[in-house]
């Protein structure tokens, strides 16, 4: 057996078998929780906003808590909520939650691709990815350019999101409980204005505009004779459907 | 502290298949690899999925949400601010309100 030739000192960290990123450090996680505290700052408004939907959609303070609590994902729970009824129909809601967070398995994947999770426990992987989100992706994708993170700095950037998007959320439920004519303030609105400006954040040039125009006429022929939700359903899948087509 | 119990399923389904969802990623990246073009497809969902829920809504909700709908997109492409998106939508609803009674 031949060793290639290096330099004195080069490699160190291969002969352990472990990569350089497969730590999971005390100064990585604080170095995450620093790095998100302005994008949880500009969060804060979102987490107010879903709560005083959340008040207006008639959700308990219980019932708000426990969904951002425990999905923590601000699309999602603002589609589940223009989707609540009195019977609340929890597979199509299931189901929704599915087809809008799917992308968080694409996220996952470019993390483990340059990111170090293989050598972890499973325990700091799994439990560092229940932070995954949009921003602690991206936080944890920049930093990651520089060849130092790890699992830890996403648990450290999540946990600051979302102990502001659980706080922000409560205060927003508490308040919302207050505002008995919602419509006077446009909130009808607010929520449309708020899926408007996700939707926006999601554009990625013209190649879109055959795809989302296809899923907005098939949402709204299905919502003039399919059951109650089924539209948004047919909707995604025609957009996704033509985008396929277009391939 | 009250929690209906459709309520608590619902947000049980929710909060399961978004944590699956969540690690998915990572234990699928160990043992195959996803191609490009499923990816760009699968990217196409959270916005189609927004968008069919918003366009029936705003069908149904007249020249005030056509109106709003027009400048809240306006804006959201200029700023990228969800803020900046809401003020200006709210804004131009509720002026409209007041116009069109």
């Amino acid at each position: 057996m031949t060793l290639p030739p290096t330099r004195p000192g080069a490699g160190d960290n291969d002969v352990s078998g472990q990569r350089d990123g497969g730590r999971f450090e005390t100064a990585s996680v604080r170095d995450g929780a620093l790095r998100s505290i302005p994008v949880a700052i500009s969060g804060l408004f979102e987490g107010l906003v879903f709560g005083v939907l959340a008040a207006t959609k008639g959700l308990s303070v219980g019932e708000t808590l426990l969904m951002s609590g425990t999905v923590s994902a601000g699309t999602a729970q603002l589609v589940a909520l223009d989707m609540w009824a009195d019977s609340v129909p929890v597979a199509a809601i299931t189901f929704a939650t599915l087809l809008i967070n799917a992308r968080l398995v694409l996220m996952g994947t470019a993390l483990a691709m340059r990111d170090s999770f293989t050598p972890l426990s499973r325990v700091k992987v799994y439990g560092s990815l229940f932070f995954l989100s949009d921003e602690s992706w991206a936080l944890t994708m920049r930093e990651s350019r520089s060849g130092t993170t790890n699992a830890a700095f996403l648990l450290g950037s999540g946990l600051v999101l979302y102990l502001t998007w659980v706080a922000a959320v409560a205060v927003g439920r508490i308040t919302g409980g207050f505002v008995h004519d919602p419509d006077r303030f446009g909130l009808d609105f607010a929520f449309i204005a708020v899926l408007i400006a996700l939707v926006a954040s999601f554009w990625r040039g013209p190649r879109d505009i055959a795809p989302w125009t296809a899923a907005a006429a098939a949402a709204v022929a299905g919502s003039l004779f399919l059951p109650a939700n089924l539209h948004i359903l047919l909707g995604a899948l025609t957009g996704v459907a033509v985008a396929a087509v277009r391939e | 502290m009250t929690a209906e119990l459709d309520a608590v399923a619902a947000i049980a389904g929710m909060a399961l298949v978004t944590y699956g969802l969540r690690c998915g990623g990572v234990w699928i990246a160990r043992r195959v690899s996803v191609t490009p073009r499923t990816e760009r497809m699968l990217r196409q969902l959270p916005p189609t999925l927004l968008i069919s829920v918003i366009a029936p809504i705003v069908i149904a909700g007249g020249v005030r949400y056509a109106v709003g709908t027009a400048v809240a997109a306006l804006t959201a492409a200029k700023s990228n601010s969800v803020v900046a998106t809401m003020a200006a939508g709210v804004a131009t609803v509720v002026l409209l309100r007041s116009w069109l009674a």
